[in-house]
């Protein structure tokens, strides 16, 4: 089809099955609590009350299939959706921040996936495609990508379509069109995935839901319960010995089944992650049941984050997240890693091909006021003098317990201070944080929106004064160094808004 | 101290070299990186929003005191309710027309060719620096009082996230447009 063909332009419906796999869809989130409902029931009346309750949800999705059209023009995408607001949003290619598609079992199974389009607005995508098949959704990418390179042609996207026919659990279609060279940059190891959930304690979510759900059951109240926890210590003690024991012993093994729940979550959530680079735009790719696929522009990450948590650290390991100025519910569900594990030593190359200017002036990091280190320790102790005067006052000696944390606290004030940091080379601006949970924020001098210097009353005590770089990008978009010496702190600022004001700022 | 004092009390300069302009120097606005205060007419408006802010406040207070004064086992103690309540009133009054002073003083703006620069704050002070080619777009808005002061504020519009929206306040209609015809033209090509 050439993009002149007026049959371009056609409004168009969702995938014909959409409606049933909706319906599934309700109903998979039914599933226990109807799994529970047909069994405590026994044969009452309940089926009947199902089969009801599952009308409205039929209904919904029908009218919602029935009211979402889409057309592809030439240069915007046209949604048409809302059952009784009507509501028709023209969203112009080139506004497009990222594409994201995704998929769970059951659009698999139909060989159907999700896709969102997000532009710079903020909040919410601007148009949910629910559901439709791998080779619309690869016209649609194949569209933004056109409207990006500014191409005035439409890549033709017929040979690719057939991907798609293919039967049998098909891959998350490749975007890739016959122009963008697609490259992969890494792929997240299994062996990176289950270290990235040991520790996530994500699991604990899960125990929570079953005791919960044993809550709702009644099971802690029955007689069998009670006789199994009675005849726990003996068994268990057989194992493990005397009290102490069996106390540790437990804690242990809590932690190793959170572990091993939380390591299942991370690695369905992430299997095979990939990021690949296709020219002026970065693809990431994973998970096992749901499987999801996100498309952003490299010109369009306002704020890179890489982040370091203590458990990581051991293993060299790093995150990485890019802030885009949409998709505010993307980073909410954690989508905006771009790589939810990698070894340090890959970060440099992998900057390399992310965004050229960011890559770290090892060297060049510059530290904070020299007496930040001492302006945290005293501010430290004060509190804890304080807080333990406070609570000793009321409870006696055991108050004053906290103090014996004392001496990490000023470990750790210490060489958080020392950890504090930033780096400014001709492109970009950087800023390091924290000790145990390290983090590196790198904003491009092109994506500043505003620099401005706080000064806290204590900030004037110390001659010091924060530096705040704002950017675009709704979640923890901001730069911030703080304890920087006032004057560093307005000669950065003036440098860094100079700097912005004489290059042009594109979404 | 007379407002006027105000207006003219020279401040200590944050950059040595660039003069302080008083709005009522007659000066009109000039995009030459020079700073500038507000209208001292500004001062009024913002003791009057305080005032009414402390009354109100003062206004809600007064539910729970009535409350602790009638129906709670104070007893003789019930007095110190009334205390509280004037104290606080008190305060808060005296706050509503002290700050505004304060606020006066530390709240300059200039524009140059690349920025526009707005510093404010008693305690917690803050010099902020747009690039004028950052500004997605900018509004004029009058308030009910500002109106009664012949005054206006300027939003500027980035595309940032806490700095999304920015404003300046205690400005003459004038000024206001004028700054933002200024603003206006380099924001002319297409930044997006």
């Amino acid at each position: 089809m050439m993009p002149s063909d007026p049959a371009h332009f056609e409004w168009r419906r969702l995938h014909p099955l959409s409606p049933l796999v909706g319906v599934l869809e309700t109903l998979a989130g039914y599933v226990v609590p109807l799994t529970v409902i047909l069994v405590f029931s026994r044969g009452s009346r309940f089926e009947l009350l199902l089969v009801v309750s599952l009308v409205p949800s039929v209904m919904i999705s029908i009218a919602r299939y029935l009211a979402f059209s889409y057309r592809l023009d030439e240069s915007e995408v046209v949604v048409r959706d809302g059952v009784i607001r009507r509501n028709t949003r023209h969203v112009p290619y080139e506004r497009i921040q990222n594409i994201d598609l995704s998929r769970n079992v059951l659009q698999r199974a139909f060989g159907l996936s999700q896709l969102s389009l997000e532009t710079a607005s903020g909040k919410e995508p601007e148009a949910v495609f629910k559901w439709v098949t791998g080779s619309e959704a690869k016209e649609i990418r194949a569209r933004v990508q056109a409207a990006r390179l500014g191409a005035g042609t439409v890549p033709d996207t017929a040979p690719l379509a057939d991907l798609d026919g293919s039967g049998a659990p098909p891959p998350l279609p490749e975007m890739s069109g016959p122009s963008a060279p697609h490259r992969i940059l890494h792929q997240v190891p299994l062996s990176d995935l289950a270290l990235l959930g040991a520790f996530s304690l994500r699991g604990l979510a899960v125990f929570g839901a079953v005791f919960g759900f044993g809550w709702q059951l009644g099971i802690y109240e029955t007689r069998e319960f009670e006789s199994w926890v009675r005849s726990v210590p003996e068994w268990w003690g057989g194992i493990v010995g005397h009290a102490t024991g069996i106390a540790i012993a437990t804690g242990l093994a809590a932690f190793a089944l959170t572990s091993l729940v939380s390591i299942v979550i991370s690695i369905a959530e992430n299997f095979g992650f990939e990021l690949a680079d296709a020219g002026t735009e970065l693809r990431t790719k994973g998970g096992l049941f749901t499987q999801h696929a996100s498309t952003i522009p490299k010109g369009r990450i306002q704020i890179l984050h890489l982040v370091s948590p203590l458990h990581l650290r051991p293993f060299h390991k790093v995150r990485v997240k890019a802030g885009t100025a949409g998709g505010r519910a993307q980073q909410a569900i954690g989508r905006a890693w771009i790589l939810p594990i990698v070894p340090r030593r890959e970060v440099p190359r992998l900057l390399e091909s992310v965004q050229p200017s960011a890559v770290l002036p090892e060297t060049e990091w510059k530290g904070v006021d020299p007496n930040a280190g001492r302006r945290m320790k005293r501010r430290l102790v004060l509190w804890t003098l304080f807080l333990c005067a406070a609570v000793s006052w009321k409870v006696g000696f055991f108050g004053l317990l906290p103090l014996l944390l004392l001496p990490f606290g000023i470990v750790y004030a210490d060489r958080t201070a020392r950890h504090l940091g930033y780096a400014i080379t001709p492109d970009a601006v950087f800023a390091r944080h924290g000790w145990l949970y390290s983090r590196t924020q790198i904003v491009r001098l092109s994506k500043i929106q505003t620099a401005s210097v706080v000064e806290s009353p204590f900030d004037r005590r110390w001659k010091m004064a924060s530096l705040v770089v704002d950017t675009a990008s709704p979640a923890g978009g901001r730069l911030e160094v703080p304890y920087l010496p006032a004057m560093v702190a307005q000669e950065l600022q003036r440098h860094l808004s100079r700097e912005a004001s004489r290059r042009q700022f594109h979404w | 101290m007379a407002e006027d004092e105000v207006a003219h009390q020279p401040v200590r300069d944050p950059e040595p070299g660039i003069g302080l302009i008083p709005p009522d120097a007659g000066c009109e606005f000039c995009p030459d990186g020079r700073f500038y205060r507000l209208e001292p007419s500004w001062l009024q408006l913002s003791r009057l929003t305080g005032v009414i802010g402390a009354l109100l406040l003062g206004t809600i207070l007064l539910v729970p005191s009535v409350f602790a004064f009638f129906a709670s086992g104070l007893g003789r103690y019930r007095g110190l309710v009334v205390l509280a309540w004037c104290v606080v009133t008190i305060l808060l009054l005296v706050r509503a027309w002290v700050w505004p002073r304060l606020a006066y003083r530390r709240y300059l703006y200039r524009v140059d060719d690349s920025r526009i620069q707005i510093r404010r704050g008693v305690l917690w002070r803050e010099v902020l620096d747009i690039p004028r080619n950052r500004i997605q777009h900018t509004d004029v808005t009058q308030g009910l009082l500002e109106r009664s002061f012949e005054l206006c504020h300027l939003v500027v519009h980035t595309a940032g996230t806490t700095t999304a929206t920015v404003r300046l306040d205690g400005l003459r209609q004038e000024t206001a447009f004028r700054i933002r015809d200024e603003l206006l033209q380099s924001g002319a090509d297409d930044a997006v």
